[in-house]
């Protein structure tokens, strides 16, 4: 797990510590500023030759990035782009959806991002978000470390069952979350590296056509499934006043948001606690702890 | 965000929100959750017993429901006491439930395009003076009916929102800006809220009050054109007030952990703008 360092400096203006040099750097979407690094950090960060000549502001950026975006007639094309630009540059993508909400809410949220989900295998670029899976039974907090940042505070879970009325989409269904998050980013300022999408991925019976081998778990989906809605069943039954409003059952997505503070995972395998130790604004160094428990969760 | 556009309706009609009666087609996960949260709304105006039973008809594929077996509907579905007296029975059709108790609110999330019918709109809009039609299933092609028939049909009186966004509707010389019911402006502002709080739980009352303030944003201008909904590019300052309404009501219910001083400035002081921050060389 990375810490994304993030301070307030003298002036009120926001500041990063970067570490990462070169290449590295420009393919890591939170660092990346491309042409908008200006000469002097290009010196220092190992950015020289890497990148056009020019400089440029972040204005001329969205511009661009506008432009190459609406290019494209297509909703499933527009979300293909879209989706690229969060992952190569997180500040121009929420800079660019958050100027033309009215125009790309309906690309990153619904409806077209249901399709997105629908079609996930096929357009698949690179990976985001936690797929947490039965495999993954007893090593939880293992792969829970193994999420992109250490101060998360707003996780989105799906079960990916009932995908916007869509049914069941596998590991498609990951598009819910990713949208819902960019929505609470380019909505309430949450910061991009304090969010999570995840996936209780137990597998799907739904094939959906793809070029190639489908990105889903197959096999085991039916037996998995059926542990999956018992846990639920019971977790439900334990009261809803564990569960936020919105979530499991009651959400109209069938997407669990895990609010702040611990909350319920149906899977009976992951209870995400956050403790944060309570410095700085509570930024920079609040951690992200994943505890396997064996049965229904709990608190 | 439904229960934002019954009491933005119930305000562009001038009636008060004891009064709205309301029909909900589609009794799943997404109903139950509307009508639970309007019930809550409606308690809190003092109404009781009967009359708030009766202020909410579910109908579901079936018809209207009646003693529901299933546990997470039970305490909404009608008494077969209470439907017989209005003429009405279990798996009664829409149509005659309309007919039976006169809606000021038709609220759809059933997924079943066209559910609301020329025959169904007109019954209401003859019953009530400004009847609230909201077709809020997903995707466009799902949409239990098209704003510009609601319109047609009403007379131009219907005060509609959608789930999908919809263009605007040219009525009787003037454009009606068809208001988007995006769960978009409730969300997010809620999960702000409870961060900003660091609110131990989520009740009830924290989205009544993202509801109330959400429908108290709407503009001069919205309000003249019937829209009930703001316009979606004002989402980020629309979040900002419904976290902060979402704040003071975690802090009045005591459930918030870090109440802060300035609600309003805390909200302000949290929200990420998406600009490049300056760099430190490490």
């Amino acid at each position: 797990m990375e810490a994304y360092r993030r301070k307030r400096g003298a002036d009120g203006r926001e500041r990063v510590e970067i570490r990462l040099r070169g290449p590295q750097l420009l393919n890591h979407p939170m660092y990346n500023r491309a042409t908008a690094f200006a000469r002097d950090e290009r010196r220092s960060l190992g950015l020289e030759g890497l990148l056009p000549d020019v400089t440029s502001s972040m204005e001329q950026q969205v511009l661009r990035a506008y432009g190459n975006i609406v290019r494209k007639s297509e909703p499933l094309e527009r979300f293909i782009g879209l989706a690229a630009l969060q992952d190569r540059n997180e500040h121009l993508f929420y800079r660019v959806l958050g100027d033309h909400l009215e125009e790309f809410l309906p690309i990153v949220y619904t409806p077209t991002v249901g399709l997105a989900c629908q079609q996930y295998s096929r357009i698949f670029r690179r990976a985001r978000g936690l797929w947490i899976t039965p495999e993954h039974k007893g090593r939880m907090s293992e792969v829970l470390t193994n999420n992109p940042y250490e101060d998360v505070r707003l996780i989105v879970v799906t079960d990916n069952e009932r995908i916007l009325g869509l049914g069941d989409q596998g590991a498609g269904g990951m598009g819910i979350p990713v949208g819902k998050l960019a929505l609470y980013v380019a909505a309430a300022g949450i910061h991009p590296a304090q969010t999570l999408p995840v996936s209780l991925d137990v597998g799907t019976d739904n094939e959906q056509p793809a070029e190639g081998r489908p990105l889903h778990r197959l096999a085991p989906a039916a037996a998995a499934r059926r542990g999956l809605r018992r846990r639920r069943r019971r977790v439900r039954a334990r009261g809803q006043a564990a569960l936020p409003e919105g979530a499991l059952a009651v959400g109209g997505l069938q997407a669990v948001e895990c609010l702040p503070a611990a909350r319920a995972l149906p899977q009976g395998a992951a209870v995400v606690q956050r403790r944060h130790p309570g410095h700085g604004r509570r930024g920079g160094g609040g951690d992200l702890r994943g505890r396997a428990r064996r049965g229904p969760a709990a608190r | 965000m439904a229960v934002a556009g019954i009491f933005a309706a119930a305000r562009a009609a001038g009636r008060r929100l004891a009064d709205e009666r309301v029909v909900l087609a589609g009794a799943g996960a997404a109903g139950v959750g509307i009508a639970r949260l309007f019930r809550a709304a409606l308690e809190r105006e003092g109404v009781a017993a009967d009359a708030l039973l009766g202020a909410i008809a579910l109908v579901d594929s079936k018809g209207l429901v009646v003693g529901a077996e299933d546990e997470y509907r039970r305490d909404l579905a009608w008494s077969p006491e209470l439907a017989a007296a209005r003429g009405l029975c279990t798996g009664s059709p829409l149509l005659e439930v309309v007919r039976a108790t006169k809606p000021t609110v038709l609220l759809g999330v059933s997924g079943v395009p066209g559910l609301f019918s020329e025959e169904i709109v007109r019954t209401m809009a003859a019953q009530v003076e400004r009847p609230a039609v909201f077709p809020l299933s997903n995707p466009t092609s799902s949409s239990e009916a098209r704003p510009s028939d609601l319109l047609a049909w009403s007379g131009g009186r219907a005060l509609v929102a959608t789930g999908s966004p919809f263009e605007p509707v040219e009525w009787d010389g003037r454009r009606v800006r068809i208001g988007q019911g995006n769960n978009a402006f409730v969300f997010p502002g809620v999960g702000l809220g409870v961060l900003v709080s660091e609110a131990r739980e989520v009740t009830d009352g924290m989205f009544a009050a993202a509801a109330d303030t959400l429908a108290a944003q709407l503009s001069g201008e919205d309000r003249e054109t019937g829209s009930l909904f703001p316009r979606i590019s004002e989402l980020r300052g629309i979040t900002a007030k419904v976290a902060e309404a979402v704040v003071r009501q975690a802090v009045s219910e005591r459930v918030a952990r870090n109440p802060p001083e300035d609600p309003a400035e805390a909200v302000a002081t949290a929200m990420w703008d998406p600009v490049y921050p300056a760099i430190d060389v490490v």
